[in-house]
């Protein structure tokens, strides 16, 4: 006989069955690490780190009207030590590249990575000297937002999308090189 | 006219033989000079004929021609508000020029710029390193035979073949160091946490040397400062910038003057219409075009909706600077109904692009008057909630008043403009000195301190008031727009606005405008010109360079931060670090701004 698990998705509905109203505590059976990735996708604490015009969007999403703690996520954190997600709001200059990887260096495991916006995702229309064609050229992407800026809805769905990625288990994102399977 | 005529009468009594070409194109005025004399010629007009402000310098490569490189100095006179373009020409084998930093201070930053991107020296200069770029670049950008830099579109399918061009991204970075001038000394400033701050030492007293940002919550972008303090007080700030440097400039010669638009939105991002709206008066000096009644008001309308948004975060995120982050929340939850207003407009909330040589891309949509007029009634109770919140705030007092001091002439001298130079009691505001888009017919009041020294507080007021001040101009502008209805929106104009779409159906004349229009865009003069607008942030300006071709010989863009955030050694000078970033908010910098 094989020990019945139960999916992510299933576990909010377990908990709120009839036994869990009467009092009664129902046992739920699942895999440590889906109760992890689920956990996960609970809290995240996105690093305060804004580089351009996208970083005003950024703002606007925790603010009143769009109000990021919806999704548990309004703790913005300082320091890369406390932060498990980075958006990569705006263009990265060649100067900034860097203190960008430094940044991602120093959050602690395991962490994401969401390139908003166009100059995040590919350089957008800045394709020249001094603008990173694409972040992903120093740090593995999880998940790209389109839009210049993306309106506040389309981050939301990015980091709804990262989230389900995180809940799915999918592996993590690559740096540009290594999609292209030329190296590493 | 007359009065730079009089202006070079008086230059020529004095130095007989020093202007050697006069210029004169589309109302600007420019002065050709040896190099030999430039710097006495500086020292007169600062001290003599009271042009006490730098405004601008840049360079224009004219590659192949000889001498190729024209360095522009653009100077100010505030008493009878005179302008006047300085030109001393270079060769390209002797590209060094005296600098003028003795005489205008204002004009350190600049210079550097043009080091950094034509690799134009200027001598004597305090610290004449690159400012925008990293060190380890090669070449100077802006100059016609570098290229753009990458492949215009990547069509390179191999790491080998693109790893030439690309920057060496893929390795560790390595740390990078700021070679920065620090009390008249150079030092290597560390930028990794892993290797402790050198300490500097010094005969007086130990002073140490700490780094803030580029990462750093409170510097509203990726600005660094390299500190030197004395315990909590800050000796020396100095500003490194560069790390939201876009290349702009340089884009925008690879594209026509109409698609150069969007590029230049992403510049000031807190005030984008403003962007658009000076490159736009620039493009219209350059063709000469007449601007339709209906479309001139709308641009004011949005301006300054645009300039209330923009305040509101200037004010709420200096209160959350110092501490009082309602004040940024509250803020946001306002600026969402002005942002509304732009999607309704332009399909866009921030990046609008909506403004065109000639007039507007489209109509105002229905609804537009209600929904300002909406956002107007709203302002003023908010803005009271603020000031409930702030002005008796002891806290927010105490950490503003006396912060940051500084007179009128030291802004002067450092080009300071918008609301830090109001603040330091001098009344300037383009919109009514030279007045554009009509705003001699408006109503309204600059407001300035009269305090004899500008501080945080300060500012802070100025902004608040001038918020006040764009609601009366909303207010009036709104009736007039209300009157224009159903007139033209943008130009007849055809070589620079397209026909309207029922008229290429049956001529076939404006069949071939429109096409010329799409595939080679307009057709204007040789000659370069100057407009600017009074952005939130101060004078903004475009200097665009043609030369007869479809793109932009050269698009230079003059712009409030950068010359905002030069005063930052001199205002923080003595105060704490807890301070600075107060400082920093009342500056009132967009990095993009700054960077370009």
């Amino acid at each position: 006989m094989t020990a019945q698990t139960i999916k992510t998705d299933d576990v909010q509905v377990a908990t709120g069955s009839p036994d869990t109203k009467s009092g009664q505590p129902g046992i739920v059976f699942a895999k440590l690490e889906d109760v992890l990735r689920w956990a996960r996708t609970g809290s995240m604490w996105p690093l305060l780190f804004g580089l351009a015009c996208c970083a005003i969007e950024m703002m606007a999403v925790y603010m009143p009207r769009f109000d990021l703690s919806r999704f548990g996520m309004e703790v913005y954190r300082a320091s890369p030590r406390q932060a498990d997600l980075m958006f990569v709001a705006g263009r990265v200059s060649r100067k900034m590249a860097p203190v960008v990887r430094q940044l991602y260096d120093q959050m602690p495991e395991p962490k994401w990575v969401i390139a908003m916006g166009d100059c995040a995702a590919c350089g957008g229309i800045y394709n020249n000297y001094a603008i990173l064609q694409g972040v992903d050229e120093i740090i593995p992407v999880d998940v790209y937002v389109a839009g210049c800026p993306p309106r506040p809805e389309a981050l939301m769905d990015g980091i709804l999308m990262l989230h389900d990625k995180i809940k799915k288990g999918e592996p993590k994102g690559r740096i540009k090189i290594e999609q292209w399977g030329l190296r590493g | 006219m007359a009065q730079i005529d009089q202006i070079l009468s008086n230059v020529r009594e004095k130095f007989p033989n020093a202007i050697t070409d006069v210029y004169e194109f589309r109302g600007d005025t420019t002065v050709t000079i040896p190099r030999e004399s430039l710097l006495d010629l500086a020292r007169f007009f600062h001290s003599e004929l009271g042009f006490e402000m730098l405004l601008d310098v840049t360079a224009l490569d004219w590659l192949p021609r000889e001498p190729r490189f024209d360095v522009l100095y653009y100077l100010l006179s505030m008493k009878d508000h005179a302008r006047l373009r300085l030109r001393v020409q270079l060769s390209s084998w002797d590209t060094n020029v005296p600098s003028i930093t003795p005489v205008y201070p204002g004009a350190n930053f600049y210079e550097r710029e043009v080091f950094d991107l034509f690799g134009i020296t200027f001598n004597n200069h305090p610290f004449m390193h690159r400012i925008l770029l990293p060190d380890a670049t090669i070449g100077h950008p802006l100059r016609k035979d570098t290229a753009l830099g990458y492949e215009a579109v990547e069509f390179t399918h191999t790491y080998d073949e693109i790893q030439p061009d690309k920057p060496d991204a893929i390795a560790p970075p390595k740390p990078q160091q700021l070679i920065g001038s620090i009390g008249g000394i150079t030092t290597q400033i560390p930028l990794t946490v892993t290797e402790p701050a050198t300490p500097w030492s010094s005969t007086q007293s130990e002073t140490l040397l700490i780094n803030m940002g580029p990462h750093h919550p409170s510097t509203h972008g990726v600005l660094r400062v390299a500190l030197e303090v004395d315990g909590e007080k800050i000796v020396n700030a100095m500003p490194d910038i560069g790390y939201l440097h876009t290349g702009i400039e340089k884009n925008a010669e690879y594209k026509t003057y109409l698609k150069a638009i969007p590029l230049f939105d992403r510049m000031d991002y807190l005030a984008t219409w403003f962007n658009n709206l000076a490159y736009c008066l620039a493009v219209e000096k350059l063709m000469v075009v007449d601007v339709p009644e209906r479309a001139q008001i709308a641009r004011v309308v949005l301006c300054e909706v645009a300039r209330i948004a923009s305040h509101l975060i200037a004010v709420g995120s200096q209160a959350m600077d110092i501490g009082a982050v309602t004040v940024m929340t509250y803020a946001f939850r306002e600026r969402e109904i002005a942002l509304d207003i732009f999607e309704m407009v332009s399909g866009a909330r921030m990046m609008a692009s909506y403004f065109r040589f000639g007039g507007l891309a489209l109509d105002l949509p229905e609804g537009f008057t209600p929904a300002v007029r909406k956002f107007m009634d709203m302002i003023p109770g908010r803005l009271k909630e603020y000031e409930d919140l702030l002005n008796k705030n002891p806290i927010w007092l105490e950490r503003t008043r006396g912060i940051a001091e500084y007179t009128k002439e030291q802004a002067i001298a450092y080009g300071v403009t918008g609301p830090m130079l109001r603040a330091a009691g001098v009344q300037w505001d383009l919109r009514k000195v030279a007045p554009y888009s009509g705003y001699e017919q408006y109503e309204f009041d600059v407001p300035f301190s009269t305090r004899a020294k500008a501080d945080v507080l300060e500012c802070y007021y100025i902004r608040m008031e001038e918020m006040r001040q764009s609601l009366r101009i909303l207010d009036q502008a709104l009736k007039k727009l209300e009157k224009t209805k159903g007139q033209p929106y943008v130009t007849n104009n055809r070589k620079v606005a397209p026909p309207p779409k029922q008229e290429l159906q049956t001529s076939m004349e404006s069949l071939i405008h429109h096409f010329k229009l799409w595939t080679e865009g307009l057709e204007p003069p040789v000659g370069f010109v100057y407009a600017a607008v009074e952005s939130p942030r101060g004078e903004l300006g475009f200097l665009v360079s043609s030369d007869g071709g479809h793109n932009p010989h050269r698009v230079h863009v003059r712009t409030p931060s950068f010359a905002n955030l030069q005063t930052l050694p001199m205002i923080s000078k003595g105060y704490y670090i807890a301070d600075l970033v107060g400082i920093i908010a009342m500056t009132d910098i967009i990095l993009g701004d700054v960077d370009r």
